[in-house]
């Protein structure tokens, strides 16, 4: 009984999620002609649900939430490139019972909690200012400027005969305290400071 | 089932236990291939299960990324499972993202994902998995596996296992089912082995050995139990057969057996003596055969009634033909136990009784001879009769007619015949008296207290009896009674005469009477009739009677004088005793107290006192007793006088002087008498004997007895001495009171031992006398009856 109930669980959830998933996916393949936002590109949407999906496959150290019940916050540095897409993908989304919350950051001493920081193309001359005051910060950095994880950046979105391919530093990652699951690094490719 | 009842034990009880063994593993064994093979499922759905989380759990980047060519590679590790033929990732739109391996058949796949969970389906097992990242859905997986591989060998483990299992386990089954059916089957084997042994051999000796104690062993027990009762009833049926045979073989009765058709089936040895022929000559022949043709109808007659009624037993005598030639005479009793099975058959038992048969004849024709002898004798004998007859009426009449006072009684005296005469005297009827006894009819008058007339007449009848010779009586009182009641005073002369019968015995009394009342009476009258003869001789007559009253009444006051005399003198003995001691003692008181004072003189006066005092005391005793003699009642019994008179010797001690008595004492015979009394009679005469021959210097005494004849009706004893005798003229006197022939100063002594002697012998029965001389001893006898008197 108790496996069949588990069953009839996990079918249930296993339902939902599919319907979640599939608006999302749907929202995210129809919706972008229709608005015809120049700033929510078909690319910058995948790239914001990957934003997403980080969430799901890095530990933070506990010191990066004030509590258990804290939400995760991912903040954009520089021109938003996703419109108001990022905010529609982690709308109603909890990764580990955390609420997902977006915000935007004009510099970089504007961010003060945050764990998954976005650094928008505009900032690319910043960069090494910018990585800098974050350091010591538990502070997943996400860019897709070339060269972003030679220069420090702790995974950038490189694309690659069309497709979006992640490059990940783990020297950084392991600097500032991240623990980056071992799944993502299986599509990723490991790039070491200075080269790339 | 029929042939199964028909298998031996051993192998009914083996099949019985290999069948149950042998199903019950069969089940088992079902019920467990049904357990694993839903193990088996499910652990493959597990397997399944795991293998499809671990694929999903590696497709979660892949899928997140959207990385296909990572999913790819993820996919392909399964061919390390081959049984995985088929598997997929579709994107959470439900599209396909990457499948394994790279071109399966389109037809393999599913479009588009189901339903979460594994659905079997005839040798495939597939299902959907999802792929969850951080509580979220990226996507899903679909694997299929096919189980047809899996399951044959797993069926092919499986039940090659189970069937060596079975083997081994009813090759075991089978080896034990064996061991045990043999604890049941032995003893029922033995006991079937016993029992066959009784039937084939009707040996009833063996026995079936117990093997246990269980309920087979009391089947046994009580087995063996009927085998000894079979044995027994057998051993009583073969005695009783063997009887019954010896029975029927010894008999000298013939016994045949036939069936319905009369054909001879049985006959037993006795026939050749009865019929001449051997058994074996009959048996198979017709019964009815050699039948004398005129018993013939009476055989088939006897035959048919027979048949008709089974059990029915019809005696019938026939001639059968002999085997010499004659005919015989058969007696028999045919019974027909055709329906008894033991026998079917009549059974007829006969014997030849031509003897006995020709004896009859003889018998018959003797007997009726007799008859008519007999008839002729009666005839002569009842002329015979008439003719008493006739004379006996003239007799009777005569008796009844005759003019004298008649009466006939027989020895018991009851009364036969009267004459009329003596009716009308005594005022009785024929009819009354006839039968009666003689003192019923005539009693004594009750009014008269001195009436003597029936014992008078009873001793005088009772003379008659005894002595067979006729008793005249003296004239008797004897009052008779009349018709109505009353006595009437009556004085009779009787003559009672035995009439003897040819062997000298009594037969009757003739009681002849004379009424002389009339005489009597004048006589009291004091008138002086005539002086007749006849007249004269009845005056005689009345006075004899008279003068016998008279007689009889002085003798009745003479016993009542004597009676107070013998009282008076025992009262005076009696009384005289009292003053007597007084002189007796005062006479030695004074002869203690005085003796110093007194003269000589005056002691002996003295002495002479005290002495005659003494010597009339014992006079004074003897006389005491010589009056209680007669009145003290005799003990009579059986004495033994040889220790009697021994003992009276001994106990005398008569030679304590210094005497030598030469003592002759001969065997006495035991007589019948007071014991007390004779010890005294012996005493006195002993020591007489002793006293008066004391002046004998060789004194010699002799008891012994003497017997007239053998027969005598008394015994005589007697003391002999050769002491002073006596003289023969004074005889007479020696047995009286006080009568002494010898003075006090020759011989001590009271004058009363003799009286004494004389009276006890008296009063048995007895005499005592005595004979002596004088100075030449003196023998005392006296007599004792043979037959003791009556008390």
């Amino acid at each position: 009984m108790a496996v069949l109930s588990a069953t009839a669980f996990v079918r249930g959830r296993a339902a939902r999620w599919i319907a979640a998933a599939g608006i999302a996916w749907s929202a995210l393949l129809l919706v972008s002609p229709a608005i015809a936002q120049p700033e929510a590109t078909r690319e910058y949407q995948i790239k914001a649900v990957f934003l997403f999906n980080f969430a799901q496959f890095v530990d933070w150290p506990p010191a990066a939430f004030s509590d258990p019940q804290a939400p995760l916050i991912i903040g954009v540095l520089g021109d938003d490139p996703f419109g108001s897409f990022l905010d529609q993908t982690v709308r109603g989304e909890k990764v580990n019972a955390r609420p997902l919350v977006v915000r935007r950051y004009r510099a970089v001493a504007e961010v003060d909690t945050c764990h998954i920081l976005f650094i928008c193309g505009s900032e690319a001359g910043r960069l090494e200012n910018i990585l800098a005051s974050l350091k010591g910060r538990s502070v997943l950095t996400v860019g897709d400027m070339d060269g972003f994880a030679q220069r420090g950046g702790m995974i950038r979105f490189a694309t690659e005969n069309n497709r979006i391919r992640l490059r990940v530093n783990l020297a950084a990652a392991k600097a500032a305290q991240l623990t980056l699951s071992s799944k993502l690094l299986r599509p990723a490719d490991i790039v070491e400071p200075g080269k790339d | 089932m029929a042939r199964f009842k028909d298998l031996p034990i051993q192998r009914k009880l083996t099949l019985l236990l290999m069948l149950t063994s042998v199903g019950v593993m069969v089940i088992m064994r079902l019920a467990f291939f049904v357990y694993e093979y839903r193990t088996f499922r499910e652990a493959t759905v597990r397997q399944l299960s795991i293998l499809g989380k671990i694929t999903a759990d590696n497709s979660t980047a892949a899928l997140a990324f959207g990385n296909r060519s990572d999913a790819g590679e993820t996919l392909s590790a399964l061919h390390a499972e081959p049984n995985v033929v088929a598997a997929a990732l579709y994107d959470p739109a439900g599209k396909l993202f990457a499948q394994y391996p790279a071109q399966p058949a389109a037809a393999q796949l599913p479009p588009a994902p189901g339903a979460d969970g594994y659905q079997f389906s005839p040798d495939r097992l597939a299902g959907f998995e999802p792929v969850v990242q951080a509580g979220r859905r990226l996507g899903t997986l679909y694997l299929q596996l096919d189980t047809g591989a899996i399951l044959g060998a797993w069926l092919r483990g499986s039940l090659g296992i189970a069937i060596l299992v079975m083997a081994l386990a009813i090759v075991l089954a089978y080896l034990l089912s064996h061991w045990l059916q043999r604890q049941i089957s032995r003893p029922i084997l033995a006991l079937a082995d016993t029992a066959r042994a009784v039937s084939d051999r009707r040996d009833y000796s063996v026995r079936a050995t117990k093997l246990g104690h269980d309920e087979l062993g009391l089947l046994t027990d009580a087995f063996n139990q009927m085998l000894t009762q079979i044995q027994e009833q057998d051993l009583a049926l073969r005695h009783n057969e063997r009887r019954f045979r010896a029975l029927i073989e010894h008999s000298s009765d013939s016994i045949s057996l036939v069936n319905s058709q009369n054909c001879i089936l049985y006959l037993s040895p006795a026939v050749a003596a009865v019929e001449g022929y051997a058994p074996e000559e009959l048996v198979g022949r017709n019964g009815v055969e050699n039948t004398h043709p005129d018993d013939l109808p009476l055989l088939r007659e006897v035959i048919a009634q027979l048949l008709a009624s089974p059990g029915r037993s019809i005696p019938v005598v026939w001639r059968r033909r002999h085997k010499a030639g004659h005919w015989v005479w058969l007696e028999g009793t045919a019974t027909n136990l055709l329906g008894d099975p033991a026998v079917s058959a009549i059974v007829t038992n006969y014997r030849d009784i031509t003897e006995r048969r020709n004896s009859e004849t003889e018998i018959k024709r003797l007997n009726e001879d007799l008859e008519r002898r007999v008839v002729e004798r009666t005839a002569q004998l009842e002329s015979a009769n008439a003719d008493l007859r006739r004379s006996r009426a003239v007799f009777e009449n005569l008796f009844v007619s005759l003019p004298g006072l008649f009466l006939v009684l027989n020895p018991e005296l009851r009364i036969v015949a009267a004459s009329d005469a003596y009716l009308k005297a005594t005022m009785t009827t024929r009819d009354g008296i006839l039968g009666r006894g003689l003192f019923e009819v005539f009693p004594d008058n009750p009014d008269d207290p001195a009436a003597t007339g029936v014992s008078n007449l009873r001793a005088s009848l009772n003379r008659v009896i005894q002595n067979l010779a006729p008793d005249a009586m003296a004239i008797q009182k004897y009052d008779v009674r009349r018709p109505d009641g009353v006595f009437e005073e009556r004085f009779w002369s009787p003559v009672n005469s035995p009439v003897l019968g040819a062997d000298r015995a009594l037969e009757y009394i003739i009681h002849r009477v004379e009424d002389v009342t009339d005489f009597v009476r004048r006589k009291s009258a004091q008138t002086n009739g005539d002086g007749s003869l006849q007249a004269r001789l009845e005056r005689m007559e009345a006075e004899i009677f008279q003068s016998s009253q008279r007689v009889q009444a002085a003798n009745q006051q003479l016993e009542a004088a004597n009676k107070e005399l013998e009282a008076f003198s025992y009262s005076v003995s009696h009384d005289l005793r009292a003053p007597l001691r007084h002189v007796d003692g005062f006479a030695s008181l004074l002869t203690k107290r005085a003796e110093k004072t007194l003269d000589t003189q005056s002691l002996r006066y003295l002495t002479t006192i005290s002495g005659a005092a003494k010597q009339m005391g014992r006079l004074i005793d003897d006389l005491l007793s010589f009056s209680r003699m007669s009145r003290t009642t005799l003990r009579l019994a059986e004495v033994d006088q040889d220790a009697l008179v021994a003992g009276i010797v001994r106990e005398g001690n008569y030679e304590q002087s210094g005497r030598t008595i030469a003592w002759e004492i001969a065997p006495l015979p035991p007589v019948h008498a007071d014991a007390a009394m004779l010890r005294q009679v012996w005493v006195n005469l002993i020591e007489n004997a002793v006293k008066y021959s004391g002046k004998n210097p060789a004194p010699r005494i002799v008891i012994g007895c003497q017997s007239a004849n053998g027969a005598a009706a008394e015994q005589v004893f007697f003391v002999r001495d050769n002491g002073v005798g006596f003289d023969m003229a004074y005889a007479g006197k020696l047995f009286g009171v006080f009568q002494r022939l010898h003075g006090p100063s020759e011989f001590e002594g009271t004058g009363i031992g003799l009286a004494n002697i004389r009276r006890i012998i008296a009063r048995h029965g007895g005499r005592t006398w005595a004979d002596g001389r004088v100075g030449e001893g003196a023998v005392f006898y006296f007599s004792l009856p043979v037959k003791p008197p009556s008390p």
